[in-house]
Order: C-alpha cells, then structure tokens, then sequence
C-alpha cells in the first residue's frame, strides 16, 4: 500500500479538490483506495462526498475520524464504503472541535504522540485490508497534526501555486520541516497554472513575466535543497472550477483529463 | 464566531521540537510495528539531563549490539555465505507497477532483436535492407542514403561496443561519406543529416589520418559553413528551405543535434559559436513553444501561429536533444526548463492509459492517434530512462513487447502496415532496452546490502557517540 499525502505551506492552494478527484480516479482505475480527511481544523471532505449523489452516503452516516483519533471507534468503524467500488472515505466532523472542549484539547495539542500512534494504526489497518492507496488530505502549514500525516506517509505530494508569496513558504517550509523527513519521497504539483492560451485576451507583458519569473522562482527553489523535488504534474487554472468531484462527470471535463494523467504518474512511481 | 475554536488552536511547533517530534514520532512507529507498546513522549524537554543520558545509553548498547554480531561475521567471513541481516524496517509495503506476465526478460528480447536485426545486414554491407515484409527481406529494395545517415547516427548512440562499432564502420570504412562530393549540391536537409552522421563519433574516435584526416575536417567544414548560413538572425531558427517562412521542428533538432556533437570535435568547431547558436535557439523555442508546451511539427511565418500536430517523435528527438545540450554546454537553467516542459507536455497529450504512447497528438481536435509507432515506444522508453524513471520505463517497455506483434523477434509497428518491420525501429528499440537494462542493474547495485554498509556504519557510530561526550561536557560546563 502506498500512504500519499496531499500537503502544502498554505491552505487554499487546492489540496482537497486534488486529492478528492485523485482518490475517485484512481478507484475507476481499478484502484482500492482510501480517502481520508486529515484536516481537522478544516474538514471539507464530507460535503464533496454528500453532495455527489452517486455514493448514496448520508450525512447522518459517518463516524468522525476524530471519533477513532481520539481512542472511542475502531478503523472499520470510521471507512465508509461507497457506491463506486474500491472506493472507501474516512470523513472529519468539524462540530466536535467546536462543542467539546476535552476531545478539542486532545485533537489540537501534540499529544504526546499518541494522534501519530493512532493513525499510524489506522494505516496498518488498512494495510491489512489489502488497500492500494492511502490518500491523505492534510492540514496545511507545520502544526503538530500536519507533522503526523507527513510522518507516516510514503510519498508527499507538495502543493504550490505560482504566486510570489508561496515561493518564500516553499521556501520556509522544504527547510523547515521537509528536509528532516529523510526516507520520504516529496514531489512538487504547481496547480492552478495559467497558459498563454488562457491569457491570450490580456497579453500584458507584465503579467506575463510576472508568471514566468514565479515558475522559475518555484524550480529554483524546489533546486536549492538536497532533497530533489521534481515537479510531477501542473495542474492548469480551469475556469469554473468548484468544489465538485469533475472525475464522475459523464462528459470528459478538462480537468478530468488533467486528473486521469496525473494519476497514471502516481501508479507509476 | 465559534469558528475561531477550529482555526487558531492547533499547536505549531518551534523549529528544535519539530525535528525531535518527527524524531520521536517514527520511533513510535517503529514501537508498533515491532509489536511494542509505543512509549508516548513530551516534545518539550523537561529533564534533559535524565533523556539525554538515556539516548546516550542506547545509543551505546545498541552500537555494541550492532557491533558484536558484525565482529561475530567479520571473524567468520572465511564462509562467503554469511547471512546477513540488514536492522532496516519498513513501515507499509509499496505497490509496484505489475511487471506484465511476460517470461521471456529484457536481455531475452534484446538476444532476439539482435537476432532478427542481423537479417537486415548483408554481409558486405554494401545494400542494407530498409524493411521487411511478411516476413521476408525484398532485396530489390533499397535504403536510401538519408536512412543510412540516420542508422549511423542511432548507432553511435549505443553505448555497447557491438552496434557502435558497426556505425563506425559503415561510416569511415564502407560508406566514407566524406567522400561524396555531391553532398554539396544536395538540399540544406541532406547536409545537414550528413553533418550529423560525420560527427555522431567524437574525435577521438575518427580512426582517420594524414589526407583521409584533413579530406574530412575540409567536408565537415564546409558542410557546417552552408549549414550555419540557413540560420535566420532575425528570429533565431534554422531553415533548410529557402524564402519559406515556415519552419519546421524536426529541422531545429538536427540542427541542436549537431551543434552538440560539434562540441566532441574540438579541432573543428569553436566552442562558444555552438554555444551562441545552441543558446539563441533554446530561447526562441522557449518562447514559441509556450503555447502547450510541447514543440508542434512546425510553426507559420509569425512563428506565434503552429500547426495543431505535434508527433511524438519530435518531442522525443528534442528530449534527447535538450539532455544533451545541457550536457554538453553551458545553457544556465535554460534546457533543464524546457525539459521539465516537455515532459508534463508528453505525459499531459501523448501518454495512454496503457503506458505507450501516442505516435501524434492534435491539439484542435484534442485527439491523440492510435498508432502504436514503435520506433516512438522505443524514444519514449529512452525519454524515461533520461528523467531515471524506472518503473515507467519498464512498463513501457513491457507494453511494447506485448502489444507490438512480434515475429521472428522483431517488433512491428502495429496497425499501419501490420506486416512490415523496419530497421530503424528495431534498432531504436534496441538501443532502448539496452539502456533500460544499464538503468535497472544501476538501480540494482545501489539498493543491494553488502558488508560496505556496515564498514559505512562504523564512522557514524562513532561520530554519535563522540557528539554524545561532547554534548555532555557542554552540559555540565553549563551548569
Ligand atoms: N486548478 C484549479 N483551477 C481552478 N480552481 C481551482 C483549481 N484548484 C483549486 N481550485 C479552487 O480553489 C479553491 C481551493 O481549493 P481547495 O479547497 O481544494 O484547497 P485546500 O488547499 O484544500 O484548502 P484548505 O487548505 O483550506 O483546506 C476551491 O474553490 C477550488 O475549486
Ligand atoms: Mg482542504
């Protein structure tokens, strides 16, 4: 089984709209996949998966991973199956971080290692359940919670824009933290990339630099390290893009394209 | 409102209890998957007197634990089968690609390649045979000279003694290209494949002296002297046709191609003239082929206006290209930009889901074609192998060795001409294979334990336990 965590220095950079149709691609690739919500301090996860009706899951119908996290449900309690086959989803609830005080303090603080225990034992569990792929949607940034879902995982997907401010965070953040995961493998996705194509009515040769010189800024800094990111995929800026799960869609959506290649890179390696 | 609660409250830690927290955190994980009650622990050092000497103590024991096992193998290395048993421990076992159920092995295929690509060589090399039909070798018809120039220049990229030799050969004994005074007379696009094929061996390697020597560096210059003039300054693209304004990709590789193997023939070439040439024209591609990223088969008057067909081929002859451009000149981050370009470009429009490849892509109709090209499997098998992907590679591979139909050993390109096999690709997929073959034992001898990695422990060991002492006297110098 392959654990890959889907991280990155800012929150809304497109973590779990990539990890959500990346985890439903790879289950329609034959894929036994697990999909799990690992940002408790903003779980989305379930309103992508409730809205879509082909799962047929209910609101009422999940345990919250928090619930395992915090030593009350076991791992079969808190995967949900689907309707789609070899899908799986483990859901948080964002509620019980805001009405109970004790679960709260538990969830938010390092624990003492105890959350990393938990999930790693979640992820052998899994394991054992003959799953292909572990997704995990983090919490972005470097907090006690992010540090666990990055110490137990394979590969680590790194999520960036090309925009000025998330070069200087890439920056912090490969230094920082990534640097003293040593038997990781990271891997750079620029997402939300603009093409000439999509700038042909605005050629402002400003912006244009602009662009470039921040894809430049991001290679050389992925470069400057001894780590040896490579970027994996880009993902283009597609117009109309909302919190949807596009991969189920009948009519092949541009971004479902983008989803299916980069996919096959992910089997890959 | 209550928003906030979930926000703000998750602890971030400084940067020292971060690196012990992920420190401490795959030690618990090592607790549980040995089957031990993982020991919970404070990131925050409250007595770090008691923690310290603790680490130290087991840091101790457990060099003297590794130690005496390793003395016990060392003392009885006279039995070259000692065990040994690496303290590595893997966490989650990883998924591969599945190799294909295919029994016959890489170096099988290459024995049958080689085997069926000797049916193309006559003996005295005089009259190659371009293709095979059904099976069989129509002598009657013949390879043309530019077919010989190319099969020259893919051979002098075999690395293998063999193949390479016979490039050698066919280049300064048989053919002696140099020769052919009417290669002057002959297109800009002849010229140019001739150039390239008289330089493919670098010049330590042209077996040529006295008048042969000089009749040679006179017909490579003059061939770069009528080839350098088709360079057009105004846009930095190369041209072989005259007063066309279009220009097509496949001309601008050859051209780098050569600028490349110009670098290996220092008495002839200047240095920085390839490099000039080599760098105008890398930027000029950089900034025409933003539109997706991948170099479309060629591009109108304005340069800004492309055709929609953008064939595998050429991106993977300006991969190979690009890899040795930077490799051979100094091009700042230029090539390796580009590179990483082309390759979300190839795997974005001309990578199936079963692994090969597209032959083209068109990027009106958004459609890729579905002829499997075997010479484009075999580039492509090459394009991964540059990038050090492996597990693509393989699979690449594998796809082609089951999916081209292969008879007599040989690969054929499925779907066009179903029956014909052509000598070319085979050779492609030849030089192919073997390289993968190169990769994999490269890959193979550097994860194989050996007792280097416990001779290669030993200064560690002994640096943690000096560090030790010496954190420990600072300590106590503190206090
Ligand atoms: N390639 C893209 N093209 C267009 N819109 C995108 C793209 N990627 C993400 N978005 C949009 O950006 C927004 C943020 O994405 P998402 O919520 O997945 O980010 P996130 O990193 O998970 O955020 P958070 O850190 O808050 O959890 C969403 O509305 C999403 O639809
Ligand atoms: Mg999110």
């Amino acid at each position: 089984m392959q654990t890959v965590a889907f991280h990155s220095y800012r929150g809304g950079v497109g973590k779990t709209l990539l990890s959500v149709n990346t985890a439903v691609q790879l289950a329609k690739f034959g894929k036994k996949v697990c999909l799990v919500d690992f940002d408790l301090r903003a779980p989305s996860l379930q309103s992508y998966i409730t809205s879509e009706s082909v799962f047929s899951l209910d609101q009422n119908d999940f345990v919250s991973f928090t619930e395992f996290l915090i030593g009350k449900g076991s791992p079969e309690e808190v995967i949900n199956p689907t309707k789609l086959e070899n899908f799986y989803v483990v859901v948080s609830d964002i509620e019980i971080l805001q009405n109970k005080s004790q679960t709260r303090s538990k969830l938010t603080q390092h624990g003492e290692g105890r959350i990393l225990a938990k999930l790693f034992e979640f992820i052998r569990y899994c394991n054992s359940q003959e799953f292909e792929f572990l997704i995990i949607d983090c919490m972005p940034g470097v907090t006690y919670r992010s540090l666990d879902a990055l110490v137990v995982s394979d590969k680590i997907m790194i999520i960036t824009r090309p925009v000025k401010s998330e070069i200087t965070g890439l920056g912090l953040v490969i230094s920082e933290c990534y640097s003293k995961l040593d038997d990781t493998k990271f891997y750079a996705i620029m997402n939300q990339i603009e093409t000439i194509q999509d700038l042909k009515n605005q050629p402002n040769q400003m912006d244009l630099k602009i662009a470039q010189d921040n894809l430049k800024g991001i290679a050389s800094t992925l470069k400057n390290n001894n780590l040896e990111i490579d970027i994996l995929h880009s993902f283009r800026r597609v117009p109309f893009v909302t919190e949807r799960i596009y991969v189920l869609l009948e009519d092949p959506h541009p971004f479902t394209k983008e989803i299916q290649e980069f996919c096959q890179k992910l089997i890959s390696l | 409102m209550s928003k906030r609660k979930g926000q703000e409250i998750f602890e971030i830690p400084s940067e020292e209890d971060l690196a012990e927290y992920i420190h401490k955190g795959k030690k618990v994980i090592q607790h549980i998957e040995e089957g031990k009650t993982p020991i919970y622990f404070k990131p925050k050092r409250q007595h770090p007197k008691i923690t310290f000497t603790i680490i130290f103590i087991l840091v101790l024991s457990s060099s003297v634990i590794i130690m005496v096992p390793a003395m016990i193998s060392i003392f009885s290395s006279i039995n070259p089968s000692t065990n040994q048993t690496t303290t590595q421990t893997t966490y989650t076992t990883q998924t591969t690609i599945p190799s294909g159920e295919d029994p016959v092995t890489l170096s099988q295929s290459v024995n049958q390649l080689e085997t069926f690509l000797y049916q193309f060589i006559p003996e005295n090399y005089s009259n190659f045979a371009p293709f095979m039909e059904n099976n069989s070798i129509n002598t009657s018809k013949r390879i043309t000279f530019q077919e010989i120039l190319d099969f020259i220049w893919l051979l002098s990229q075999d690395r293998d003694s063999e193949w390479r030799d016979l490039g050698r050969n066919l280049l300064y004994t048989e053919y002696r290209i140099w020769e052919n005074t009417s290669i002057e007379t002959e297109s800009l696009d002849l010229k140019a494949h001739s150039l390239r094929a008289l330089l493919s061996y670098p010049q330590k390697e042209v077996p040529l002296i006295g008048t042969e020597k000089s009749s040679y560096e006179n017909r490579c210059s003059l061939l770069w002297n009528s080839i350098k003039e088709a360079v057009d300054i105004t846009s930095n693209t190369i041209s072989f046709q005259e007063n066309v304004s279009i220009r097509i990709a496949d001309e601008q590789i050859i051209f780098l191609d050569i600028l490349c193997a110009g670098t290996t023939h220092g008495e002839l070439f200047n240095y920085n003239e390839l490099q000039g040439y080599a760098k105008n024209i890398l930027e000029t591609l950089d900034e025409i082929i933003t539109n997706i990223n991948g170099i479309p088969e060629d591009f109108f008057s304005n340069l800004t206006e492309f055709n929609p067909i953008y064939s595998f081929k050429d991106q993977g002859h300006l991969f190979l290209a690009l890899h040795a451009l930077d490799h051979s000149f100094d091009l700042g981050s230029l090539a390796q930009s580009l590179i990483q370009r082309l390759d979300s470009f190839i795997w974005n429009y001309l990578t199936r889901v079963d692994w090969s490849c597209n032959s083209y892509y068109n990027n009106t109709s958004h459609k890729g074609s579905n002829v499997l090209a075997s010479y484009d499997q075999g580039l492509m098998i090459r394009n991964h192998i540059l990038m050090d992907r492996l597990s693509s590679a393989n699979y690449t591979a594998n796809t082609l060795r089951q999916k081209l139909s292969m008879s007599n050993g040989g690969y054929i390109i499925s779907n066009i001409k179903n029956s014909s096999a052509y000598l070319i690709d085979q050779v492609q997929i030849l030089v192919a294979f073997k390289e993968l073959i190169e990769l994999k034992n490269a890959h193979e001898s550097t994860t194989g334990p050996s007792m280097a990695s416990f001779w290669g422990l030993q200064p560690i060991l002994i640096m943690i336990i000096g560090l030790s002492i010496k954190r420990l006297r600072e300590r106590k110098r503190k206090r």
